[in-house]
C-alpha cells in the first residue's frame, strides 16, 4: 500500500468493494477513470448520486422504484389476484424478461437461514401476510431459490398462507431446457422424476 | 485401472519427483518421516479431490511454498489418461486429459482408490462415528450421486440444529421447523436408501472375504442400525417413519438443541457368529472383520464397474501378525497396490516381475 497518490488509493479501495471486482480490476478501472474526460466523470458521479437519491423500495412489493410505486404495482393491466414471491429484486427482472407472467410480485430480500440468524422477522414476510389480508389474492407463487434456505422459506410461508384460503404453488424443479439428461446432477434428476408430467 | 506414473511438484516434502510404478505391487519403503505416506496421499488426493489427512489444501504444499502440482498418468482398460491438480493463488484446479473439470465426477469414472490406514483397523471397535465415516467415504467413492445428497443433508441438518437452539430462547419460532423437517426427511431417506443398497453388497462381499480370512471358522454379518429393510417396498414407509420420529422427538430436540434421529446417527452393526462384534469379539477378531470390511470394497467396486480400484495400504502390514499378512498379500494380487512399510521383507511373497520396490529418503527416490 501507499504505492499510489492518496486520492487514487481511495478510489481503488472504493471500487474493490464492488461485487466481482478484485484488486487488479479495481486498479485497472481507476486508471481508466484517470484518463477519462471530465464529462464522463461528472456523468458517472451524478448517475450514482441521482440513483441513491431517487431509488427506493416500493412500499407494496418491496421491489425497487424511482417513483411512489414500482412499475408493476402501478400497471392497471396486471392481474392483482396473483403474487409471485422472490428472494431478490433481480429475480423479478429475470421473470419479467419471459413476458409470461402478468401478476404482481413480492420481494422478501433474503431467505430464512437459522445459521446466519436470519428469521422471518428479518425478511419481508410479515409485509406479505398483511398484503394478502388487504387485497383479493387467489394464488401465491413461491419462486424462492431451490436451495435449502429457499425451500424452508417457501414451506414456512406456505403454512401461513394456505389457511387463509389462498392457493400456494411452488415453481417446478428439473432439467434445464437444452441440457443433457446424461450430464444432469443426481439431485436435479431425482426432482425432475418427482415432478414428471403426463404427455397430453 | 493402473497408475503408470506420478509427478509430485512442491507437494509435501517432495520438490520435483517423478515415479514410475509396477502394474501390480509397489512397495514403498524407507525410514519414518521420509515421505512414504505423502506419496499415498498424492494418489488418494488425485482420486477424490480431498486429502484423508490434510485439513486444508494449502497444508499439502511443501514447506515455504504456496503452490503445488501433481499429476498421475494412468491406463483405464486400453486408454491412457492424465489427471492433474494444480494449487495456485489459493485455488485448486483439476484437469483430466488437459481439460478443466469443475467437479471430481469425471475422475471417479476413470480412477478410484481404496485407502487402508492403521486407524481403519478400529472400524469395528470404535464408536459409530467411525463406521458412518467409513460408509460415507466408500459410497461416495463408488457412487458419484451420494456426496451431493450427503452435503445437502448436512446443510439442512446444520440449519435445523441452529433453529432448535433459537427456539429455546424464542418459542414462537417453532412453526419454522416444518420447512426443515420436510427437507431433512427428503434427503435423509435418499441417504438411507443408498446406504441400505450398499450394505447389501457389503454384506455379501465382506462375508465372502471374511470366510477366507478366518479360514471359514467364523461367520460375519452386517446390519444397518438393527435390521435391513428392503428399499423398494419400504421407501414410503421410511419417509413416514422418519417424519414421525422427528415429530415425537421435537420437544427433546429443542431441549438439547440437536436432532436425535436421522442417518447422521445411524450405525452398522457388525456381528460375528451372530454376536455383536463391538462388544463380544476379541481384538484379533475385530481386526479381521475390519480388514474384511475395508478390502471387500475392491470386490464391490469390481461388481459395480468391472474394474478393480487402486489399493493403498499405509503402514498396515506392520500392525498385523504373519498369518493375517499372508492373507492380505494373497488378496492384493488382483489389483494394483501401493504398500508403505519400514521393512520390505514381506515383498518376497511376490515374484520379481510383479513388484517394484521404491526406497524413499527425505523426499527422493534412491537407488539401492
Amino acid at each position: 500500500m501507499g504505492l499510489y497518490p492518496k486520492a487514487i488509493e481511495r478510489l481503488i479501495n472504493e471500487l474493490a468493494k464492488l461485487p466481482g471486482i478484485g484488486d487488479k480490476t479495481a486498479q485497472r478501472l481507476a486508471f481508466h477513470l484517470i484518463d477519462a474526460p471530465q464529462t464522463d466523470i461528472t456523468g458517472l458521479s451524478e448517475a450514482l448520486l441521482d440513483m441513491k437519491d431517487k431509488v427506493r423500495l416500493c412500499p407494496r412489493c418491496f421491489s425497487i422504484t424511482d417513483g411512489d410505486l414500482c412499475d408493476v404495482c402501478k400497471d392497471p393491466k396486471r392481474d392483482k389476484s396473483v403474487i409471485c414471491v422472490v428472494e431478490n429484486t433481480r429475480d423479478i427482472f429475470a421473470i419479467e424478461r419471459t413476458h409470461e407472467y402478468n401478476g404482481l410480485y413480492h420481494v422478501l430480500h433474503g431467505a430464512i437461514s437459522p445459521i446466519e440468524g436470519i428469521g422471518p422477522q428479518d425478511i419481508k414476510a410479515r409485509e406479505l401476510i398483511l398484503r394478502l389480508g388487504e387485497d383479493d389474492v387467489k394464488e401465491v407463487i413461491m419462486a424462492t431459490n431451490p436451495t435449502p434456505e429457499g425451500e424452508a422459506t417457501a414451506m414456512y410461508l406456505g403454512q401461513l398462507i394456505t389457511p387463509m384460503g389462498i392457493t400456494v404453488t411452488r415453481l417446478a424443479k428439473g432439467i434445464p431446457i437444452g441440457a443433457d439428461v446424461e450430464y444432469t446432477d443426481e439431485i436435479t434428476l431425482i426432482k425432475a422424476f418427482e415432478g414428471r408430467k403426463p404427455i397430453k | 485401472m493402473i497408475i503408470k506414473a506420478l509427478r509430485l511438484n512442491h507437494f509435501r516434502n517432495y520438490q520435483e519427483e517423478v515415479f514410475h510404478f509396477s502394474d501390480h505391487i509397489n512397495v514403498i519403503t524407507g525410514s519414518n518421516a521420509q515421505g512414504k505416506t505423502n506419496l499415498l496421499e498424492g494418489l488418494f488426493f488425485l482420486s477424490r479431490g480431498y486429502s484423508h489427512r490434510a485439513l486444508t489444501v494449502s497444508d499439502m504444499a511443501s514447506f515455504e511454498s504456496d503452490h503445488f502440482f501433481i499429476q498421475a498418468d494412468l491406463m483405464k482398460e486400453t486408454v491412457h489418461h492424465k489427471i492433474c491438480i494444480t494449487y495456485q493463488n489459493k485455488k485448486k484446479s483439476l484437469t483430466v486429459d488437459d481439460k478443466k473439470e469443475k467437479s471430481h465426477q469425471r475422475v471417479l469414472k476413470i480412477y478410484n482408490t481404496i485407502l487402508f490406514e492403521p486407524d481403519d483397523l478400529r472400524i469395528v471397535k470404535a464408536g459409530p462415528e467411525k463406521r458412518r465415516r467409513f460408509m460415507n467415504e466408500e459410497i461416495s467413492g463408488m457412487l458419484p450421486g451420494y456426496l451431493p445428497v450427503l452435503k445437502k443433508y448436512r446443510k439442512v441438518l446444520a440449519q435445523r440444529n441452529a433453529l432448535l437452539k433459537n427456539i429455546r430462547y424464542s418459542p414462537s419460532m417453532r412453526p419454522l421447523l416444518a420447512g426443515w423437517n420436510e427437507q431433512l426427511v427428503d434427503y435423509g431417506v435418499k441417504l438411507m436408501a443408498y446406504r441400505l443398497d450398499y450394505l447389501k453388497q457389503l454384506n455379501r462381499s465382506a462375508k465372502a472375504l471374511h470366510d477366507v480370512l478366518s479360514s471359514n471358522r467364523e461367520q460375519l454379518s452386517l446390519y444397518y442400525q438393527d435390521n435391513v429393510i428392503d428399499r423398494f417396498v419400504q421407501m414410503e414407509a421410511m419417509r413416514d417413519a422418519f417424519m414421525e420420529k422427528l415429530q415425537t422427538s421435537e420437544t427433546k430436540d429443542i431441549e438439547r438443541g440437536t436432532t436425535h434421529f436421522g442417518p447422521h446417527v445411524d450405525d452398522i452393526i457388525v456381528k460375528i457368529d451372530g454376536r455383536d462384534a463391538r462388544k463380544y469379539a476379541s481384538q484379533g477378531q475385530q481386526r479381521t472383520a475390519a480388514i474384511a470390511l475395508k478390502l471387500s470394497q475392491m470386490d464391490i467396486y469390481h461388481e459395480l464397474t468391472g474394474d478393480y480400484p487402486v489399493v493403498l495400504l499405509d503402514d498396515i502390514l506392520s500392525e498385523l501378525d504373519a498369518h493375517r499378512q499372508q492373507n492380505i498379500l494373497s488378496i492384493l494380487g488382483r489389483s494394483q497396490a501401493f504398500i508403505t512399510c519400514t521393512d520390505s521383507h514381506f515383498a518376497g511373497y511376490y515374484e520379481e516381475a510383479n513388484k517394484k520396490i521404491i526406497h524413499i529418503s527425505d523426499g527422493h527416490q534412491i537407488e539401492i
